[in-house]
């Protein structure tokens, strides 16, 4: 669907579909086309008056009238087709060519009620009852132009009948022509009382006209716009769908080469020992080696299914009760400590939070969210280096921090890190075990708690990543009751734990 | 046969084990690589004799673009390139008969998982095929072999 020009609701009242009702006339020549009719039956009737009644003499003004309109008709027909190839050519929002039509309609409309007044003129004047055709163009007015445009339509079209009755009558506008001229002419138009019914029945129908047809017309404009807005919304949503399903495919695509990957590592290597590649030496180191790759299959797909269940969690708002922060950290930092120390890294802890800090986020989707960094962080930091997990309050929310003075990222860029199974060039270059999923997993967890991370990193400084999750509600301050394992875990590195009694 | 210089470029430390089990025992020098920039350095230091190039290694189409740099490289736009990958069933596109086009400037391509004789038959066309000359070996459509295990 095209996009409908934001301002095109200043030019006209109502929307899309009107407004090709609209091109379509001028398009189809619907108003020419009717206009020419009107010409043809006002010179057969013309002619047929004539020739039934050839003493009737009718001044050359009917003719002119009746020639003037099918000039006009001419010239509203070339300016209408050259309006309708601007239409179809314009690039711009639109707003332009509708203005353009909308005087080109204005400008035939009072041409059309001059020209009928001076056929009125013709042909009886007030007696005439051709007056209702006043009422026609202000029909096509109100559902087609601004109520503006059709009002002011309206009092012209009275003005130039009213003006017509009341020169008549009162003798400035002489002589009269009678409406049928075969029968004894009336004489109502020198009837004061006459002419002011014929006015007044005129001016009735004008208004009524006016505010019946404007007040459909402004319902239907209502209902319009609700239903393009409706459109609009259902388009986006489509849209937003075709991306999520596109992204999903990517993943998906993404996911089975992941995890293919170890396979064929498994497989090439099976196949050095069956080929006779490798001697029987080499046997056990290969063996070995298709053991990591299955324990790497493994973890890729522990991973997976990790990040399926943050994902479900968000789905389905399954948020929990709130994680306990300081309980979850010591649990985590438990988990560890020994891989840390094992590397010869100097792993500290640094809750400054206190025990009743509760953070809006699964405490499952915390832990798994906080190991994935401290995994990262003892991965990528050498040994002598050190890894520091940190928590404070802040203003209504929980900070967490996992910081290490590792290899940091190559040029700072840390835009596709949390892509799913990104893998820097430094990880590949070391041969650093990943699935790279882990960042995506963190990513998941905050944004699912509506949290914020920040990342600074320096290449061969370190890398420091901020988390920082809303503080629970009472609610779940209420439900969330502190895990007895967390008096028990204090760490010698816990500066908090230190001062604390 | 013996003692021409091959390049590895890829990021699975096991393929590159195996590859180098493969192609040591033929007397094959190997230079080693885990990732794009290490394999550029390493060519522009050596100019090998045959490209080993995984396609997917930091993103996945990195090896592409290794490969399109190399072209361009006057010292290295001769040098038959052998794409070894598993991508091609991810993706489900046959990359074989896109060989030796622009898009696909390469020798030949492997499929992974792959065994020593198929790789060996690969490395042995692909310096045979240079042999025979520079022009035809990097031309589009010249004679361009797919051999997937």
């Amino acid at each position: 669907m095209e996009a409908l020009p934001g301002n095109l609701w200043t030019i006209l009242p109502h929307g899309r579909f009107r407004i090709r009702v609209l091109l379509a006339l001028i398009g189809h020549q619907w108003f020419i086309r009717l206009r020419w009719i009107f010409v043809a039956l006002a010179i057969a009737l013309l002619w047929a008056e004539r020739l039934q009644a050839s003493h009737v003499n009718r001044p050359p003004l009917v003719w002119y009238a009746v020639a003037m309109l099918a000039a006009s008709n001419l010239a509203w027909a070339v300016l209408g087709k050259r309006l309708h190839v601007e239409i179809n050519v314009d690039n711009g929002d639109g707003c332009d060519a509708i203005r353009s039509v909308v005087w080109f309609i204005n400008a035939q409309m009072v041409v059309d009620l001059f020209l009928l007044t001076v056929l009125l003129r013709c042909s009886g004047g007030v007696e005439n009852p051709m007056a209702i055709f006043y009422l026609f163009n202000m029909l096509i007015a109100a559902l087609l132009l601004k109520p503006f445009n059709a009002m002011l339509q309206g009092a012209l079209a009275l003005l130039f009948f009213a003006g017509l009755a009341v020169g008549e009558c009162v003798g400035w506008i002489a002589p009269h022509y009678p409406f049928v001229s075969v029968v004894s002419p009336a004489r109502s138009y020198l009837d004061g009382i006459d002419v002011l019914v014929s006015v007044g029945v005129l001016a009735a129908g004008a208004a009524g006209t006016l505010y019946f047809t404007l007040q459909i017309a402004s319902r239907l404009d209502e209902q319009e716009r609700e239903l393009y807005h409706t459109n609009v919304a259902l388009l986006q949503s489509r849209e937003a769908v075709e991306r999520l399903q596109e992204k999903r495919s990517r993943f998906l695509r993404t996911a089975a080469h992941q995890l293919k990957t170890p396979l064929t590592g498994i497989e090439m290597l099976a196949g050095l020992i069956r080929d006779g590649v490798v001697g029987h030496d080499g046997v056990q180191e290969i063996v070995g080696r298709i053991i990591k790759r299955c324990r790497e299959a493994i973890v890729q797909v522990s991973e997976l299914l990790t990040l399926e269940r943050v994902e479900r969690g968000a789905r389905d708002h399954s948020h929990g009760a709130g994680a306990p922060v300081r309980s979850v950290l010591n649990r985590v930092a438990s988990r560890f400590r020994e891989q840390a120390e094992s590397k010869g890294l100097t792993f500290q802890v640094l809750l400054l939070c206190d025990k009743h800090t509760i953070a809006a986020v699964d405490a499952r989707n915390l832990e798994d969210c906080v190991g994935n960094l401290l995994d990262n962080a003892i991965k990528y930091t050498s040994t002598g280096g050190t890894v520091s997990l940190s928590a404070s309050n802040g203003d209504n929310e929980v900070r967490v921090s996992v910081k290490d003075t590792g290899m940091g990222i190559a040029g700072g860029s840390t835009e596709d890190l949390f892509e799913p199974f990104y893998r820097g060039n430094a990880a590949l270059a070391e041969n650093i075990a990943g699935s790279g999923l882990g960042l995506t997993i963190v990513r998941e967890v905050v944004q699912q708690a509506h949290g914020r991370i920040s990342v600074r990193s320096a290449e061969n400084e370190g890398t420091e990543f901020a988390l920082w999750f809303p503080s629970a509600s009472d609610n779940q301050r209420q439900s969330t009751t502190p895990a007895p394992t967390e008096t028990a875990s204090i760490s010698t590195n816990d500066s908090h734990a230190l001062k604390s009694p | 046969m013996a003692g021409e210089h091959i390049l590895v470029i890829d990021d699975d430390p096991d393929v590159r084990e195996a590859l180098k089990l493969m192609l040591t025992p033929k007397g094959y020098r190997l230079t080693m690589c885990a990732t794009g920039p290490e394999g550029r350095a390493a060519a522009e230091k050596q100019p090998p004799d045959v490209v080993l190039l995984d396609i997917m290694l930091s993103t996945v189409s990195e090896g592409f673009h290794i490969a399109y740099d190399f072209r361009r490289d006057d010292a290295l736009s001769k040098v038959p390139i052998i794409m070894i990958s598993s991508i091609g069933d991810t993706v489900g596109m046959d990359y074989s008969k896109e060989l030796g086009t622009e898009y696909m400037p390469a020798q030949s391509f492997l499929s992974k998982p792959l065994d020593a004789a198929t790789l060996l038959r690969a490395v042995e066309d692909a310096l045979a095929s240079a042999k025979k000359g520079s022009k035809k070996a990097s031309g589009p459509g010249s004679g361009s072999t797919s051999t997937d295990s």
